[in-house]
């Protein structure tokens, strides 16, 4: 059962890209076109290389341009992007719709302190519009009642 | 004729002083293999955020437990069991994630027990379909069970010199998921290593691009137990 399900979760932990070739075809690939499209960090790992015991933050301080675009989140496996979200749903939204409860539901499903951060920045993000909507409304509801008199 | 017959018994000798030397030496290739570590570097490019992970490895097939320490972005120890992942910043556990048994299929576990060259899939649920001869490839299309092809699409594995090239896995209406290509093998100790794994992943109409890189690798270190068997948080 346990080989049944680490197969499914190898199998449908992603999406799909259509592809109807040859089975020879399929295994084509240019390792040149992925170290392209690696180049930067490839830059930032034989900096590491020579500099082992620097830090990200300590790179971002002091060597910006090698951390550019560069998350500061270890990333072990591809699947790893779309892991800790919650149905799917990226968290800051159910921080967003569903305020303190969605925080709660990131928290206890995800048991991940990052998107636990990002619900709950959706959170305080629509409580702050909300404040800024109600004392729009309100000004404009004094105002409107101010030039009726 | 006595020249022949002192012909006849060196010969012998030197037969099987041979054939004793053929069987030292695959006795000794057979040597078992338990522990494997290394390091690793990740790198990979998810939509236009790039990423990357550096730290050494280390697996024992008598704790199955995955251990990786890395140092970048971040010192953290992750530990992949039977079927959790832990993280660690220091002695404090920063996450736990539940999910399917991963350690069978890291390519540690496949590689310790000789079951890299067919990832496995001979003793799973999927079944062996067809095998074809193309150019300088063997290619074998490995099959979900019927009542699991609703959910589970095949699984295409090819080989170049008897070595696992690469593998594709495809849904139900053999769409492509997921590629993986394991590359420049070394030999350690007679254990073969792919040094280099590409990953291409699809997903959402994206494609997730990743290399690692693997090096240093030592196979049956004595010592550093406490790295092999990581004591996993209550």
């Amino acid at each position: 059962m346990k080989r049944i399900l680490s197969l499914a979760f190898l199998v449908s932990a992603f999406s799909f890209q259509d592809l109807k070739a040859d089975s020879r075809d399929m295994f084509n690939f240019e390792i040149d076109e992925v170290n392209t499209e690696l180049a930067q960090v490839e830059e930032l790992d034989q900096y590491l290389d020579q500099n082992e015991n620097v830090s990200f933050a300590e790179l971002q301080v002091t060597n910006s341009a090698l951390v550019a675009n560069v998350s500061d989140q270890a990333m072990m496996s591809p699947a790893m992007a779309k892991r800790h979200r919650v149905l799917g749903i990226p968290s800051w939204i159910w921080g967003c719709v569903f305020g303190v409860a969605g925080v709660a539901i990131v928290y206890f499903v995800s048991e991940n302190k990052d998107e636990t951060k990002e619900a709950l920045w959706g959170c305080v993000g629509a409580s702050v519009v909300g404040i800024i909507l109600y004392f729009a409304v309100f000004a404009a509801a004094a105002t409107s009642a101010a030039s009726t008199i | 004729m006595g020249g022949n017959f002192t012909f006849i018994p060196i010969a012998l000798k030197r037969i099987l002083t041979g054939l004793l030397l053929v069987f030292l030496c695959q006795a000794a290739m057979a040597q078992d293999f338990y522990r494997i570590s290394g390091n690793f570097s990740i790198k990979s490019k998810d939509d236009s955020i790039y990423s990357l992970t550096r730290g050494s490895f280390y697996y024992d097939l008598n704790f199955k437990k995955v251990v990786y320490e890395l140092t970048f972005p971040e010192k953290e120890i992750w530990v992949l069991s039977d079927s959790m992942i832990f993280r660690m910043r220091g002695d404090t556990l920063f996450e736990k994630t539940e999910g399917a048994s991963i350690v069978e299929f890291s390519i540690f576990h496949l590689i310790l027990n000789n079951k890299l060259h067919d990832y496995g899939l001979k003793e799973s649920i999927y079944n062996l379909k067809e095998v074809e001869k193309k150019r300088d490839m063997i290619i074998y299309t490995w099959a979900p069970p019927m009542v699991m092809s609703s959910m589970l699409g095949k699984v295409l594995l090819s080989q170049q010199d008897k070595r696992l090239y690469g593998l594709i896995f495809l849904n139900k209406d053999e769409e492509v998921l997921r590629k993986q290509f394991f590359r420049s093998y070394t030999n350690i100790s007679g254990l073969e290593f792919p040094s280099e794994i590409v990953d291409l992943v699809y997903v959402e109409g994206l494609e997730i691009v990743q290399k690692t890189n693997y090096k240093n690798i030592k196979v049956n270190e004595s010592g550093n137990n406490a790295m092999y068997n990581y004591p996993i948080p209550e």
